[in-house]
């Protein structure tokens, strides 16, 4: 059963148009005029416990407004949301009790406060008995070892432990659904690589529901098995990771390990010829390496052309990297995709 | 229940506003010089008017005394308990930082008007407290315990509706996101309340004691000791607070419709 | 910036119908129940007058108090300032100044409303000489309360907060000074303690050049006594500044 689920889900903004300068302020103060932007348009995604749906896209393509809406906080123009059966703009208290919301750019804690008072008043606000409270903590701060900070106002944390104390607060209460919005936005490598580690970690121990946004590509590629690329408020793609590249990877990476140096004789005739025929462009050379990019379909026919004619120790075949395709995909100008889900 | 959980919700915000507090110390005694000074050119100024004129609009010094008791205690509470909040709110909308308070399964509105209590104002609380007693003490005509606690009660009510209105002319901003909505024009009109509403003749007593119910926070509770049959006064407080409260309540929920569909 | 404006102009005006209002119905009540129709040689629209005259020159004397300064401290802003080839209180004067004749462009039209509209008091003969008399003794006033706002402000550098300072030292000066009722009300000995401060010479005195009652001999006098106070003040805060600066910390450098 889908713990979130979206049908034909719709949001548009109505902006108020305004002309440059005085004469614009003034004709504004008797007519607005407004213009109606589409945010989001027929989004239908799904999501079930233990899952952890990426959602990626370039900014302003739609992704923090459907979180939002997700969380309650927006309200949608059309279409039908379900958030563990309930409709998540009607903000019922049994709902937000098992909903935890994350953004990176925004922080929740109260700044003057050490965390550990931040997460006493949420333990009430919540109300989690106070032996799960304990335990709850007590794993949340191991894992994310933070046992030193606790008592430490947040404005003098550094980004990285900032960001964990805000896991912490969000996942006190041990929600059923989470929302991740950029939560390793900023932060130094260390950091992104401690926050991803714990988050599969606590999936595997609570199965929420989760959905993840993030414009770093290694976010999405060890957490999600699943995403869903959104371009201009649209999904253009919903399906496994994995997927993406078979569907729109168009190449594949042959390198070649030489058995001697790379001559002119040798670049010049066999990889001359070699290529002459085949769909396939040389990316790099060294002194005995060659990388070549190579069309999918053609793959197999180069590499045995490579085996008969070229001397080589080794060679091996390399996918696309997924977060160039992925970003080849949600750029304005990138591929073309097809519509349909994919097969 | 409910009721005991958000007085714990309350218990966290006063715990928090006092070691915060601690750490601004000096700002605690500019504030309590502030308030001092502004507490004691009130009495003066009904002081010095007494050296002029045996009555102020029908009343006695005595009386005129224990009115700005009352009206330094409703400011004291809203500085304590109110201001900080209300102060905030501008930015908590115009920079979308509901969300977080939205999400929490607590109301929002309670969060959002609560959650600073200014320590820093607390001592300024209880000197205001402490003139009205004094004032209450030299009071030389006769207040029955009754009435006194009705006046006692209908002071907390001023409170809460200087709150109400002051709220009011902040909500705006969920339409206008101008930084501090109408905020400036409330601090102005608040003046109101400083003056005994006797003095006022009508349409402007009316409007004070209705649509800008400033005369019914302090100068109302007080006139409730002294008019011979005051039930008029009382019932008619209560029925524009409970106005008043309907009303924030109104203006919040479609204010809040409004954040919904324009934040992204 | 357009609505800012509007913002601002609606705030102004209803600012001073406030403090007028508030002033028309307790004299009124006042001069009623005693019957007087002198009280310390004010008549009743006099005493009105000196209410309005209190609001619009209260507001050429105090200004722009927004607290630019401490906040420009508090937050790194002054660091720009002190890259600038220009003295930061050059720069806050100059906007105080353009913020002053707005303010009397304000007045002119609040008065003239007003004038047309209510007619002008009985007892009161307009005459631009006083109106010249009542604007310059102001804008001397204005100069000096100016120097104090600042030196307050400057404590800023040493503390994190200085809005209940600030707000101390507004309220005292404006009951001091006559803002809030003409000193002529306020106890004999009082009054000759006050006399003693530069306060008089912000408030009471240049509303009584409005009024009228104040001849040159007393413009000068009070011109003189504003300056006499004007030299330490500005050595305060010349004080206060170096040391200040010394001491800055500029946050967010």
């Amino acid at each position: 059963m889908a713990v979130i689920q979206t049908k034909n889900l719709s949001k548009t903004f109505r902006v108020h148009k305004k002309a440059a300068g005085f004469k614009g302020s003034l004709k504004a103060l008797v007519r607005r005029e407004w213009l109606e932007k589409s945010a989001l348009q027929n989004v239908s995604i799904e999501v079930s416990s233990g899952e952890i749906l990426g959602l990626v896209g370039a900014n302003g393509a739609g992704k923090t407004t459907l979180v939002k809406i997700l969380a309650g906080i927006v309200c949608a123009s059309s279409g039908d949301v379900s958030v563990l059966g309930h409709n998540p703009w009607q903000r019922s208290n049994e709902l937000r009790r098992q909903v935890a919301l994350i953004m990176g750019q925004k922080a929740q804690l109260w700044w003057d406060l050490p965390a550990e008072d931040c997460f006493l008043l949420l333990r009430d606000i919540y109300q989690i008995p106070h032996n799960q409270y304990r335990q709850n903590l007590e794993f949340l701060v191991e894992s994310l070892g933070v046992q030193d900070q606790l008592n430490i106002q947040i404005r003098r944390l550094s980004l990285g432990e900032r960001m964990k104390m805000e896991l912490i607060a969000a996942l006190l209460h041990t929600p059923k659904v989470v929302y991740l919005d950029e939560p390793t936005i900023g932060l130094d490598l260390t950091a992104q690589r401690a926050i991803r580690k714990f988050i599969l970690e606590y999936r595997k121990l609570h199965k929420p529901a989760m959905i993840l946004t993030s414009h770093y590509m290694e976010d999405i590629e060890q957490l999600c098995e699943r995403i869903a690329i959104i371009k201009e408020g649209k999904i253009v793609y919903d399906g496994e990771l994995s997927r993406v590249v078979n569907k729109y990877a168009q190449h594949k990476i042959l390198s070649l390990e030489m058995a001697g140096p790379l001559t002119d004789s040798i670049r010049q005739g066999e990889l001359a010829n070699l290529l002459k025929n085949l769909r396939a462009e040389v990316l790099l050379e060294e002194q005995n390496r060659v990388r070549l990019k190579v069309a999918r379909s053609d793959v197999a026919q180069v590499a045995s052309a490579v085996l008969q004619k070229i001397a080589i120790t080794d060679l091996s075949i390399e996918e696309e990297d997924i977060g160039n395709i992925i970003e080849k995909l949600i750029r304005r100008d990138g591929v073309k995709y097809d519509s349909g889900p994919a097969s | 229940m409910n009721l005991a959980r958000y007085a714990r919700l309350y218990g966290h915000f006063l715990r928090f506003s006092f070691s915060k507090a601690l750490e601004f110390r000096v700002d605690f005694y500019f504030r309590v010089g502030m308030d001092v000074a502004y507490y004691a050119m009130n009495l003066a100024f009904f002081k010095i008017i007494f050296l002029h004129s045996k009555y102020l609009a029908g009343w006695t010094d005595g009386q005129v005394t224990i009115f700005v008791g009352a009206f330094i205690v409703v400011d004291a509470i809203h500085m304590t308990v109110f201001a900080n909040n209300i102060f905030q709110i501008g930015d908590l909308i115009n920079k979308g930082d509901l969300d977080y308070y939205l999400v929490r399964p607590v109301s929002t509105f309670f969060f959002v008007s609560f959650r600073d209590f200014a320590a820093n104002s607390f001592l300024n609380l209880i000197i205001a407290v402490g003139v009205l007693i004094w004032a209450l003490a030299r009071y030389t005509g006769a207040l029955g315990w009754a009435r006194i606690s009705v006046f006692l009660l209908l002071i907390l009510n001023g409170a809460l509706l200087h709150f109400l209105v002051a709220i009011l002319f902040i909500l705006p901003t969920f339409w206008t996101h101008s930084r501090r909505g109408l905020q400036p024009l409330f601090w102005q009109t608040a003046r109101f309340m400083e003056r005994p509403h006797s003095i006022f003749t009508s349409p402007m007593r009316w409007i004070l004691l209705t649509i800008l119910p400033f005369s019914l926070m302090a100068s109302v509770p007080s006139a409730v000791l002294f008019e011979p049959r005051p039930g008029l006064l009382i019932v008619g407080t209560a029925v524009v607070t409970v106005l008043f409260f309907s009303a924030v309540q109104w203006v919040w929920r479609k204010g809040l419709a409004v954040y919904a569909s324009a934040s992204s | 910036m357009f609505s800012y404006r509007i913002d601002f102009w609606v705030q102004f005006f209803v600012s001073i119908a406030v403090e007028i209002a508030i002033a028309y119905f307790l004299w009124s009540s006042i001069y009623s129940t005693e019957g007087a129709s002198r009280i310390s040689g004010y008549s009743l629209s006099m005493m009105i007058l000196y209410y309005v005259f209190a609001a619009f020159g209260g507001r050429l004397v105090r200004g722009n108090e927004r607290m630019i300064i401490a906040t420009d401290i508090y937050d790194g802003g002054l660091t720009k300032y002190l890259l600038y080839p220009v003295r930061y209180v050059y720069v806050i004067g100059a906007f105080a100044l353009a913020f002053d004749t707005v303010t009397l462009l304000q007045m002119a039209i609040g008065l003239s409303t007003m004038f047309a509209v209510f007619g002008l008091p009985a007892g009161f003969e307009f005459h631009w000489m006083n109106m010249l008399m009542g604007t310059t003794a102001c804008f001397m006033a204005s100069i000096l309360y100016f120097i104090i706002y600042v030196a307050l402000d400057f404590v800023a550098f040493w503390v994190d907060t200085v809005w209940g300072l600030s707000m101390m030292f507004r309220f005292s000066i404006q009951f001091l000074s006559g803002f809030f009722l003409p000193l002529e009300l306020f106890p004999k000995p009082l009054q000759r303690a006050i006399y003693y401060t530069p306060f008089p010479y912000i408030g009471a005195e240049p509303i009584k050049m409005f009024l009228g009652r104040s001849s040159w001999p007393q413009w000068v006098h009070a011109n003189m006594m504003v300056m006499l106070w004007i030299i330490p003040m500005a050595g305060l805060m010349q004080l206060l500044w170096w040391r200040g600066v010394k001491n800055y910390s500029g946050v967010g450098i």
